[in-house]
């Protein structure tokens, strides 16, 4: 609850302007890194205010610090992988299977196909198609740089099984991208189920 | 041409996370296989699109929300606790008029416990006291009758509240061995009570007592006062006696005792101390700590709210100096809360316990000669029979009293629902004052912030 409960109300009112200048300066940032995780802007705002509010509660363990930038990133990241987990537990479909299935590529290759459609809007709609659990992990790697460890840590999995979940995301956006390329529905595609990614390769 | 890469391998090549030989032979593939080259060319750009997809704008009502969600939870910490303190007292006070009024009337009109009197009642046929007619010195065995008469009013003031209510004076007349059924008849009469007890545990109230007794038979009363402590459930605090008894050509035995009494039995101690020897001086008083006990209950409830906040943080803090940080902070917090439960069960202690300071004194046993009453010089039996005058008309004047006290529940409840309107009025324009204060600040900022 409160921290500043043994400060004045000066202290409390310094607080809150420095904390309002915190939230202006760090809002886009962390809104962003939910979005990419959330995919939808109503939740990216439940999840960026989440964000604030514990920021807000542990004020005083950080105020000041330089590494703000960071914590509210992790904080962030945190937060949604919270909801994305909640979510998922509370769809009827079980993205667990879904996710967990995994499926080989039907060739070896997906084909050729001009690297210029791999564009901001064809991967961002690719992104959607991704199972979440493919998608976080290659949202966290290839967008927000996760390290191989900083990933395990946050999916509370092993490092094989990041390095294998993440090769299988990568893999499963490049034939999304080619299909949507032939204008076939990605989803036709992909829902073929396949053995087990979860093998470190 | 050796079988082509797949996806996989492609992108574990790409983060250099294949195995050496994998590296090495992906890496000789790919020298040897445009289409495989093509491919990964193409999965470099997605990760580079990836990483190049601009940060959007965020909707501008966001940093409303913020603001108003950190309002909310600023006014939570500063407010809940004074908000529901304030509540809360006001309510306490209320039910403590209501209690209070209660709990003396159950108290007084509970009256006597009839054991006792009718024990000091019986006194008389065996022995009678002579004494330096004081008027401040009343004997005990006429202070006995009197409570008698009070505790018939009283029997009556009750019954019209709750019939259910024994009847003090149909306890058993005939009693003996005075102080040892002293005990039971005590029992007999708690039953009813409970009710007021109960609701005398709302209140958390600080009952302490000084007095002084003068006795002929300072050995027997002393030890009485002991039996009666624990007949009462209470215990001894602190026991001296000094001095050199009149029987021994001394100048008077000199008792102090502090004695702890159950709330709930307090009366009676201090009644059956007024009926031990004569009652020079007697001084109580109640202190009411309702309201610092509740306060300090709702501290503690923070404190615990504050510490289960830093232990959630505690799960989810991933660097050292977070994690230290934290513990600083709950040390501090569970310092405090061990203070404040130290602080509740003190005062707890100190009022389950009432605090009765009782000094005995000696008196010189020459004029103490028993007789019955018949044998009385003429004079003498005036002279009680003035005392017993007097004392109807004080017992008169009880009567009105425990009727006002009587109408003052009404009164109490009327002051219940006042204060519970004052307090949602409060309520609600506290309310009605703050939730416009969250917008104003954002208003000016908030275009800035789209900026
Ligand atoms: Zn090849």
């Amino acid at each position: 609850m409160s921290f500043a409960r043994f400060k004045g109300p000066t202290a409390q009112v310094g607080l809150l302007a420095d904390f309002d200048r915190l939230v202006e300066e760090h809002q886009k940032r962390v809104y962003n890194v939910c979005l990419r995780m959330m995919r939808n802007p109503q939740d990216a705002m439940d999840m960026t205010q989440e964000t604030f509010l514990k920021a807000w509660r542990a004020k005083d363990s950080f105020m000041g610090q330089s590494s703000v930038s960071t914590w509210l990133h992790r904080v962030a990241v945190n937060a949604c992988l919270d909801e994305l987990r909640r979510q998922k537990k509370r769809t009827a479909v079980s993205m667990q299977e879904l996710s967990e299935s995994g499926w080989e590529p039907a060739d070896e290759h997906t084909g050729d196909f001009a690297s210029r459609i791999i564009d901001q809007t064809a991967v961002n709609a690719a992104l959607d198609l991704l199972p979440s659990d493919h998608r976080t992990v290659l949202i966290l790697r290839d967008m927000e740089g996760y390290s191989y460890e900083e990933l395990a840590a946050a999916m509370h999995c092993p490092v094989g099984t990041v390095r294998s979940r993440l090769n299988r995301a990568r893999a499963n956006m490049m034939k999304i991208l080619a299909a949507m390329e032939q204008n076939v529905p990605a989803d036709v595609k992909i829902s073929k189920g396949g053995r087990s990614d979860e093998q470190p390769s | 041409m050796s079988n082509h890469l797949d996806d996989a391998a492609l992108s574990g090549y790409l983060d250099g996370a294949l195995s050496h030989d994998a590296m090495q032979s992906a890496k000789a593939h790919l020298a040897e296989c445009p289409a495989c080259r093509e491919r990964m060319e193409a999965m470099r750009q997605m990760i580079r699109v990836l990483r190049e997809i601009p940060p959007v704008e965020p909707p501008a009502e966001l940093n409303l929300r913020i603001r108003q969600a950190i309002a909310a939870e600023q006014r939570l910490e500063n407010n809940h606790e004074r908000r529901v303190g304030r509540v809360l007292r006001g309510f306490m006070a209320a039910a403590a008029a209501v209690v209070i009024v209660t709990g003396a009337l159950t108290l007084s009109l509970g009256g006597g416990p009839a054991g006792i009197e009718n024990a000091t009642d019986a006194a008389p046929d065996t022995w009678e006291l002579h004494y330096d007619a004081s008027w401040d010195s009343t004997p005990s065995a006429e202070m006995a009758e009197t409570e008698s008469a009070t505790s018939d009013e009283a029997g009556e003031g009750w019954a019209a509240m709750d019939d259910t209510m024994p009847m003090p004076e149909e306890a058993p007349m005939e009693l003996d061995g005075a102080l040892a059924n002293a005990g039971e008849s005590f029992e007999d009469e708690s039953q009813p009570r409970s009710g007021g007890q109960e609701s005398l545990d709302l209140q958390k109230i600080i009952y302490t007592a000084h007095c002084t007794q003068t006795t002929y038979q300072f050995a027997e009363d002393k030890s009485s006062i002991l039996t009666k402590v624990s007949a009462l459930g209470g215990f001894v605090q602190y026991n001296t006696t000094s001095g050199v008894s009149y029987a021994e050509g001394g100048s008077g035995l000199h008792g102090e005792m502090v004695l702890r009494i159950p709330q709930q039995n307090y009366t009676e101690m201090m009644r059956y101390l007024s009926q031990i020897g004569f009652q020079q001086y007697v001084e109580e008083s109640a202190e009411n700590i309702s309201q610092v006990y509740s306060d300090e209950n709702i501290r503690l409830q923070n404190l615990q709210a504050q510490r289960d906040a830093l232990l959630e943080l505690m799960e989810k803090a991933e660097a050292l100096e977070d994690v230290l940080l934290l513990q600083t902070q709950l040390n501090e917090i569970s310092t405090q809360i061990e203070q404040s439960q130290s602080d509740l069960r003190n005062m707890d202690q100190q009022v389950s316990y009432a605090t009765i300071n009782v000094t005995l004194e000696e008196r010189q046993t020459t004029d103490i000669i028993p007789v019955s009453k018949e044998d009385l010089p003429l004079g003498q039996r005036m002279q009680e029979a003035l005392y017993r005058n007097l004392a109807q008309l004080r017992d008169g004047a009880s009567a009105f009293l425990v009727g006002l006290v009587g109408a003052a529940p009404f009164l109490g409840i009327l002051a219940l629902i006042a204060v519970i309107s004052l307090g949602i009025i409060l309520l609600v324009r506290k309310h009605n004052k703050k939730s416009p204060a969250g917008p104003p600040p954002q208003e000016e900022s908030g275009p800035s912030s789209q900026a």
